[in-house]
């Protein structure tokens, strides 16, 4: 679906961003894209989508070149943005000016999204709330059927009820010929729903990695002693306790902790690196 | 590529029906401040203020709104493009270049110079009707959309806005007074360099008494003016166009 081959690209031609990188996404999966501020979530996210250019290297996107800008590509992305313009029109007459674009765009399933998320056609665009503004682009967005949606912080502004249902929209969604990309920073949020994660740190994919390979080499406990130095990755204080990432040796399953591994990652990168490419 | 990805009339006519849509409020308000300046300030002041006026006539004033209010339009023409929030939205949809080029050419230039000279013909049967009801003592003509003054400024204005196309598709905010700027200067850059160049050939050969000048007179009959003459009528509005097509594709990288 995604093929990014020796990919770089900077803001300025002094600091690069990017420096050759490579990845292969393909379809069927929700991508999880974590990083820190400045990481090039974004960036990337703009290169995939055709609105910034590669200096040097190319992304391929089911078979085209975003930076070429087709329609025949256009229609297979839907960018939802962090941040967002949308009309001051009813919801239905948005659809009926904007859907035909998509050919697969699928009115039952959007009049079903907009019904799960408990938004009316006849409701003006400029009168919702900024979470409701999100649902009801994701809405459109998965409606589209197009094959890469993109997805940037998608539950900002979301409340609890609103996350399940964002969660349980989206996963409902996916099918093998699509794929999801969701950049965040709200990891909890994304727990069971993103798989496999990329993490990216100073312009570098540093993991990519899917959830299995993640439970069958890593283990997330808490424990109320300090860690003792042996096959510990990371850890960090926590309510009068520790909580630990280890390299997982005969120890069973332990639950995922995202936020956890984020960290993990990012701190300890050349014992992480060490770890999965045994 | 195919062709398909340059240009598809269904989809083109789908964009056409929707840039059409999202600036209709804007073209609503231009109408009715347009209509209700000209007939406010245009006529009912401009006879109230002149007693001795015993005839009226639009067309003067059809120049004059035709050209600034299709500037001012085409100079809006991409305003998506200079907010980061919209732009998105306008880049995303999936159509090529050309077609939003196109469609923004045909909304600025011919559907405007329909659109405008028949609401126009329109508002002088219904102000020529309340002028005739409260002053009798003036006549007032009708407005003929086919007349030859009429047709000149529409032509004028079909080679002209393409000048605005290029500054809505290159500037990002205030395109207007950019774009008016940008031409003043080049008008004094070209207006300098052109006396000084022809300053001492002509004025040894012609003289300038008072407000007459021989020079205006004869410049009309040299090649170099039918030369200007054709590059203003004939590659003025394609370069314009194709200039402004170079530009959307630049703001999409």
């Amino acid at each position: 679906m995604i093929q990014i081959d020796q990919l770089s690209f900077g803001y300025s031609k002094k600091k690069p961003l990017f420096e050759q990188i490579n990845l292969l996404l393909p379809p069927g999966n929700i991508y999880g894209l974590l990083g820190k501020n400045g990481a090039g979530k974004s960036t990337l996210i703009k290169m995939i989508a055709g609105l910034l250019y590669p200096t040097h290297g190319q992304i391929e996107v089911a078979g085209m070149q975003p930076k070429d800008r087709y329609p025949e590509f256009l229609q297979e992305i839907y960018l939802v943005a962090e941040e967002f313009h949308l009309p001051s029109i009813r919801i239905d007459r948005f659809v009926r000016m904007y859907s035909p674009f998509y050919p697969r765009f699928d009115h039952e399933r959007f009049a079903g999204y907009l019904s799960e998320f408990k938004l009316a056609g006849d409701q003006k665009l400029s009168a919702l709330s900024y979470g409701q503004k999100k649902k009801f682009l994701l809405s459109f967005g998965l409606a589209t059927d197009c094959k890469l949606l993109i997805l940037d912080e998608p539950t900002n502004g979301l409340d609890i009820p609103s996350k399940s249902q964002f969660r349980k929209v989206v996963a409902n969604a996916i099918h093998e010929d699509r794929t999801f990309i969701i950049s965040t920073h709200q990891v909890r949020d994304m727990e069971n729903l993103i798989d496999p994660i990329i993490i990216l740190d100073e312009g570098q994919v540093v993991f990519f990695q899917d959830y299995v390979s993640v439970a069958e080499k890593l283990t997330f406990t808490r424990q109320s002693d300090a860690p003792d130095e042996k096959g510990l990755i990371y850890s960090e204080s926590n309510f009068g306790g520790h909580i630990v990432v280890r390299e997982r040796g005969f120890e069973e399953e332990s639950h995922l902790n995202l936020e956890l591994l984020f960290n993990a990652v990012v701190s300890s990168q050349d014992k992480i690196r060490a770890i999965f490419q045994n | 590529m195919t062709t398909k990805n340059f240009f598809d009339f269904s989809r083109f006519w789908l964009l056409l029906k929707l840039e059409l849509f999202k600036s209709r409020k804007g073209v609503f308000m231009t109408f009715l401040i347009t209509f209700g300046l000209l007939f406010f300030m245009g006529m009912l002041l401009g006879i109230v203020t002149e007693p001795d006026l015993k005839s009226f006539d639009h067309t003067e004033s059809y120049t004059y709104a035709l050209l600034l209010g299709g500037f001012i339009l085409s100079s809006l023409a991409y305003s998506d493009l200079g907010s980061t929030l919209r732009r998105y939205t306008f880049l995303n949809l999936p159509v090529s270049t050309f077609e939003r080029f196109l469609s923004m050419w045909i909304l600025t230039s011919i559907v405007w110079i329909v659109a405008f000279t028949l609401t126009y013909t329109v508002y002088t049967w219904v102000a020529n009707y309340i002028g005739q009801l409260l002053f009798s003592r003036v006549t007032f003509h009708a407005f003929d959309p086919l007349s030859e003054i009429a047709i000149t400024t529409m032509k004028y204005y079909f080679v002209l806005q393409g000048i605005f196309l290029v500054g809505a598709a290159h500037f990002r905010g205030y395109v207007f007074p950019k774009t008016v700027s940008v031409l003043i200067v080049l008008a004094l850059v070209c207006g300098t360099m052109v006396y000084f160049m022809l300053r001492e050939p002509f004025l040894s050969e012609h003289e300038c008494v008072g407000m007459h000048c021989e020079l205006v007179d004869v410049i009309g009959d040299q090649p170099v003016w039918a030369v200007i003459k054709w590059l203003f009528w004939w590659v003025l509005a394609p370069m314009s166009w194709l200039i402004t097509y170079l530009g959307l594709k630049e703001q999409e990288a």
